[in-house]
């Protein structure tokens, strides 16, 4: 009997644990880069680098162009990697992922590209762990100044019993030499985060710090965001196979830019709830969708010249996904994304199979 | 003994596999409207009839969609719904929920009718980021009641440019027993204005009332129903503060009958008699639609395989009449152009012309069809066949795999 309960938990165990992709985590109305603050996805190991202690031994791409822009549902960015357990240790190696990456802002710039996270963790009671970002990368052309960018972040996470703390901080990150020899790019980021678990919930905080200076031919541009994240999150196991989730939070963020003419200030507050649910259709599909919206609080206030003050439109939004179940190989997606004639990002209500999974993500757990 | 447990069982089985079948493409499919539906059951009747919470309880809705059609005013239409959803949670003898999202098209149609005919300056905003909160229960004595408070807000003030705000509240309660149901669906506030440009505009809601219910007697069920929503108008197509008085009535009667052909599977008749009245007192004279009809709808409902179920419905007006006063100046530059707005479309879609008379509302044939996707307890409905052969959004009587299912919607129950 105890061999059965201690099977059944395990399973449960496994195939929560054992979905990791974007596409899971915007299906279930979860921030898809560094994950969510209380379903359990590998992809948290971005926001708390302990997880490589939580979520071991597979290897996960996300399909996606091979370029530097900004990742997104309609534009996915390739990437992937592996993590494996050694001993008492776990470690991993993954590629190309470029959170606060800031490439839009790098105009003439070297890209932040080529990026490389490594990971290392370990159980002694605590779970702690670590991550190394690094990225670097040049441009001699003959005749014309160098380009050149590097970077270098620190990820530490720990979990004891029901509370867990990270950070993630971008030591540097600069590049020199745009449009002009002179021209010169900093970014910077700091994200700290505690959560606590407690009457089945997960109470947890969240602050989010990142911006850039960017020198071109001597006038500098500043900009800089913050965003403080409070919030509630819940699990409800429905069965071994299935399971709703549910948060709300409250969402306050900052962001300026500072010219040496104008300065932007754009502030929001807001009270996001989000209703999802995940289950297991059949022996090889598992099925998830969400809705969240912005509920009694939801202001917009954009200071310039002028201000304007409006709550943001729009903000209900339903996504779906899916897992095709091989065994061992899990395929991610998500659905609905196209319309009738295949545009993709549309979102119109289709169900088209021409298009069946978008922004897939592959994951092989050995 | 275990034959009939299990015929039992399977009764039940039946019954749950019914009740998780709730989509808006589930409704419009068996010829019902996505609002104001009176005749098959579905958890959609949570908007007509609060007191259907109770028969929905722990489950969890999804549509998807984006933003809907329009700009500024949003329409949810077949080819552009709108995302929304929701759960509904039994907890001891009461059952609550919360679903985002629902904006009324008919709230948006009043909007768009009293806005400006400049649709590229903006309509009056329709209602956005809605929260409906359902609260119901079971007396001792069977009575299921329940109650929906709907509430939404938002604005958009912006230094020296136009500025738009809309607010709207409203109350929905409900009660059913075993043959019968009744609900009255008050509005408490319905209010969008737009200022700070060259004509003000502001929508003021003034009595808001929907009162109907049902009987079912010897297997056909009887329902009828009274909606009526007055308003008065500033500006708009009118001059800068010249104000308007709008009236929107609409009332059914009708009966239908539905047969059980096992457990999964039924057949349904119904006719009801459906007439609405559009109503806005100009200064220069009366623009007002008046459309009557009897539609007759036949439609089934079928478990094709374990995890398929087909449903489709065709619609027939017995009679049918339109009659159109004075829309031209309501309607104003606008054309069947959609990139004109969304005037003529909203007045089209209730038979409503820029042409004064009276007509035969025409190609009042209509078929409907969708399918439920069945894994267990969760569903995946959609509409089908609404695609033509280029995947544009056209009924051409192709069944398209590649678009397998529109305006889809997942329901899951736990």
């Amino acid at each position: 009997m105890k061999k059965q309960i201690l099977i059944a938990t395990g399973l449960a165990v496994l195939s929560t644990s054992a979905f990791a992709s974007k596409a899971r985590m915007e299906a279930l109305g979860q921030n898809d880069d560094r994950g969510s603050f209380y379903v359990e996805d590998s992809r948290n190991v971005f926001r708390n680098a302990a997880k490589v202690n939580t979520h071991k031994n597979y290897i996960t791409t996300e399909w996606g162009t091979a370029n530097d822009a900004a990742d997104s549902a309609t534009a996915p960015h390739a990437e992937g990697g592996f993590f494996r357990e050694m001993g008492s240790f776990n470690y991993g190696v993954y590629l190309g992922s470029e959170i606060d990456a800031q490439n839009a802002a790098r105009t003439n710039y070297q890209a932040h590209d080529n990026a490389l996270d490594l990971f290392f963790g370990g159980d002694m009671g605590v779970q702690w762990g670590a991550r190394v970002h690094y990225a670097a990368g040049n441009t001699e052309n003959t005749g014309t100044h160098k380009l050149e960018h590097s970077n270098f972040g620190l990820g530490l996470g720990m979990m004891m019993g029901d509370i867990e703390g990270y950070a993630n901080i971008i030591l540097s990150d600069e590049s020199k030499g745009g449009a002009a020899a002179g021209d010169k790019f900093e970014a910077n980021g700091l994200n700290l985060g505690l959560s606590y678990d407690v009457m089945g919930m997960t109470v947890f905080a969240d602050y989010d710090a990142d911006g850039y200076d960017n020198t071109v031919s001597g006038a500098k541009t500043e900009q800089s965001n913050t965003t403080m994240t409070v919030g509630v999150g819940r699990i409800h196991e429905v069965s071994s196979t299935a399971r709703l989730n549910m948060d709300l939070a409250f969402v306050s963020s900052k962001e300026e830019s500072k010219t040496a003419s104008a300065t932007t200030e754009t502030k929001q507050t807001k009270l996001p709830l989000t209703l999802g649910f995940e289950a297991d259709a059949t022996s090889w599909l598992t099925l998830r969708g969400s809705v969240t919206q912005n509920v009694i609080v939801n202001n917009n206030e954009v200071k310039s010249t002028s201000t304007n003050k409006n709550t943001i439109a729009n903000t209900t939004d339903v996504s779906a996904g899916a897992t095709l179940n091989f065994g061992k190989l899990k395929v991610d997606g998500s659905i609905g994304t196209t319309d009738t004639t295949g545009t993709a990002g549309t979102e119109t209500g289709t169900l088209a199979l021409d298009n069946v999974l978008t922004r897939v993500g592959v994951t092989y757990w050995f | 003994m275990k034959k009939i447990l299990g015929l039992s069982a399977a009764v039940v089985m039946g019954l749950t596999s019914t009740a998780a079948l709730a989509s808006k493409a589930r409704i419009l499919a068996l010829g019902e409207e996505v609002e104001d539906h009176y005749f098959i059951e579905d958890s959609r009747s949570i908007f007509t009839n609060a007191s259907y919470v109770n028969n929905y309880a722990n489950t969890m809705m999804l549509e998807w969609g984006g933003n809907g059609f329009g700009n500024s005013s949003f329409l949810d239409t077949d080819s552009s719904p709108k995302a929304m959803g929701g759960f509904l949670k039994k907890s001891g003898n009461y059952v609550y929920g919360v679903y985002l999202g629902n904006e009324s098209n008919v709230s948006t149609f009043l909007r768009v009718l009293a806005s400006p005919d400049t649709y590229t300056n903006g309509y009056l905003a329709s209602s956005d980021n809605q929260t409906d909160f359902f609260v119901g229960s079971e007396t001792t004595s069977g009575v299921k009641w329940g109650a929906n408070f709907v509430y939404t807000k938002d604005k958009n003030e912006a230094t020296g440019a136009a500025n738009s705000s809309d607010k709207g509240m409203a109350m929905r309660l409900g009660a059913q027993k075993d043959m019968w149901e009744g609900y009255a669906n008050v509005s408490l506030v319905s209010e969008s204005e737009r200022k700070n440009n060259s004509t003000p505009t502001k929508f003021e809601g003034k009595l808001g009332l929907q009162v109907g219910g049902s009987y079912v007697m010897n297997d056909i069920k009887m329902f009828a129903s009274y909606k009526q929503f007055d308003w008065e108008q500033t500006g708009g197509n009118q001059a800068a503060g010249v104000k308007t008085d709008g009236g929107f009535t609409r009332y059914f009667i009708g009966a239908g009958k539905t047969h059980k052909i096992n457990e999964t599977d039924m057949v349904f008749v119904k006719a009801m008699y459906n007439a609405l009245n559009v109503e806005l007192e100009y200064a220069s004279g009366k623009a007002e639609l008046t459309r009557r009809a009897l539609p007759l709808i036949v439609g089934y409902e079928a478990q094709a395989t374990s995890w398929l179920v087909f449903r489709g419905s065709v619609s027939h007006n017995l009679m049918g009449t339109a009659e159109s006063k004075n829309l031209a100046t309501v309607v104003g530059t606008e054309n069947s152009n959609m990139s004109d707005g969304l005037k003529y479309i909203a007045l089209g879609s209730y038979s409503g012309s820029p042409v004064d008379g009276k007509k035969t509302i025409t190609n009042s044939t209509k078929i409907n069809t969708g399918a439920s996707l069945v894994f267990g307890d969760l569903t995946v409905d959609g509409f089908v066949g609404t695609t033509d052969t280029s995947g544009s959004s056209s009924k051409k009587g192709i069944f398209a795999l590649d678009n397998l299912m529109t305006r889809v919607g997942m329901t899951y129950k736990f």
